[in-house]
């Protein structure tokens, strides 16, 4: 779960490389004042998917926001295009899509794309760095597959949904099964568990 | 599942770049980044009325559930604002915005058009826009209370009994 950072914390994003993929220029010039009061100041600010291309293949990004509103899915082709690009590191890089309105027939496409979060629109500075933040520190495994490329999407793990059989080999299901063996006797139990006082 | 599945974990460099010294502490970020976005707000104030004039245009021009291309125009453009009146601070007109859009994108899922519903949204979005009592907290609250009502009545309403 995404926690909100101290607000004493100390974070240095001065360094970092930051492109902005939103074919809108005014919520493109809203997100460029968000990250330069977060001391960025490294951008490649782009307004359509062919000059992002472009640029994806030219400088190494260590953070890439894209914009999926809109009827056109230019953000979600975009972050698709790039998993897929093998050109490294830029293609493992944590990409933030930003929303104002999902229609209902690409809500899949915008969860299936490949980014490592989705952030509906009116954005607050609080909750983009608390994102930011979040996806910096978790590291979050990549999956490499025919029908999905990107950062893991399971983000707790609550096993199975009981209609489905799991897709992965370490997949358990939740629901409890009959006993293969006896119960253990209670007695055996204190015996193995002994209970001990936890200093507060 | 037939194919392979690959799991790897990448070098995690944003990461790093954040652990290093020097910055900035959340709080002072948090509020250079607020004060960044109130500088825009002069900008922004005519571009919505810029947005409010195009999408009148637009919503006039379209012919009816068919007209793929008009009602693509009208939720890209409303879609795309979703953000900015917020940016100065008029909360209530980008809840007018979501409401609108979500009221297209439904017309659009299920092939219906109400030129009326888009008119009422679009007259609450001049009324919130210019009239600073209209966007007080009971003001915008009827009248998104109001808006929220003629989109419910297309959502419980079947497409087919819906005249158009």
């Amino acid at each position: 779960m995404v926690r909100s950072p101290d607000l004493k914390a100390k974070f240095n994003f001065e360094h970092a490389s930051v492109m902005l993929l939103d074919e809108n220029p005014l919520s493109l010039n809203i997100l460029l004042q968000v990250l330069t009061g977060f001391g960025a100041k490294h951008f490649t600010r782009c307004t359509d998917i062919a000059k992002a291309e472009d640029e994806i293949t030219k400088t190494h990004f260590d953070l890439i926001i894209v914009d999926a509103t809109g009827p056109s899915t230019t953000g979600t082709k975009f972050v698709s295009w790039l998993r897929r690009s093998g050109i490294e590191p830029n293609c493992y890089a944590p990409v933030l899509l930003t929303s104002g309105h999902t229609a209902q027939n690409s809500v899949l496409e915008a969860r299936d794309c490949g980014a490592h979060f989705i952030i509906a629109k009116p954005l607050t500075p609080l909750i983009v760095l608390e994102r930011i933040i979040w996806i910096a520190k978790e590291g979050r495994k990549f999956l490499e597959s025919d029908t999905y490329v990107g950062p893991d999407r399971r983000f707790k793990n609550v096993g199975v949904p009981k209609e489905l059989e799991g897709r992965r080999r370490d997949d358990t299901s939740i629901a409890v099964e009959e006993a293969e063996a006896t119960s253990m006797e209670q007695g055996v139990i204190e015996t193995n568990v002994q209970a001990q006082k936890v200093a507060q | 599942m037939t194919g392979v599945v690959r799991f790897h974990v990448p070098e995690n460099r944003l990461g790093k770049l954040i652990r290093s010294a020097g910055g900035k502490a959340v709080e002072q970020a948090v509020k250079d980044a607020s004060k960044g976005i109130d500088s825009l707000r002069g900008d922004f104030l005519s571009e919505l009325s810029e947005i409010l004039a195009k999408a009148e245009v637009l919503s006039a021009a379209v012919k009816g559930a068919d007209d793929q291309g008009g009602t693509d125009a009208l939720y890209g453009l409303i879609s795309a604002s979703i953000g900015v009146p917020s940016a100065c601070g008029m909360t209530s007109l980008d809840e007018m915005l979501v409401s609108l859009a979500d009221l297209i994108d439904h017309f659009k899922t299920h092939g219906i058009w109400d030129h009326q519903a888009i008119t009422i949204h679009l007259s609450a979005f001049r009324l919130l826009l210019n009239s600073e009592s209209a966007r007080d907290s009971e003001g915008a609250k009827a009248i998104l209370v109001g808006l929220h009502k003629v989109s419910e009545r297309f959502r419980r309403t079947p497409p087919a009994a819906i005249s158009t």
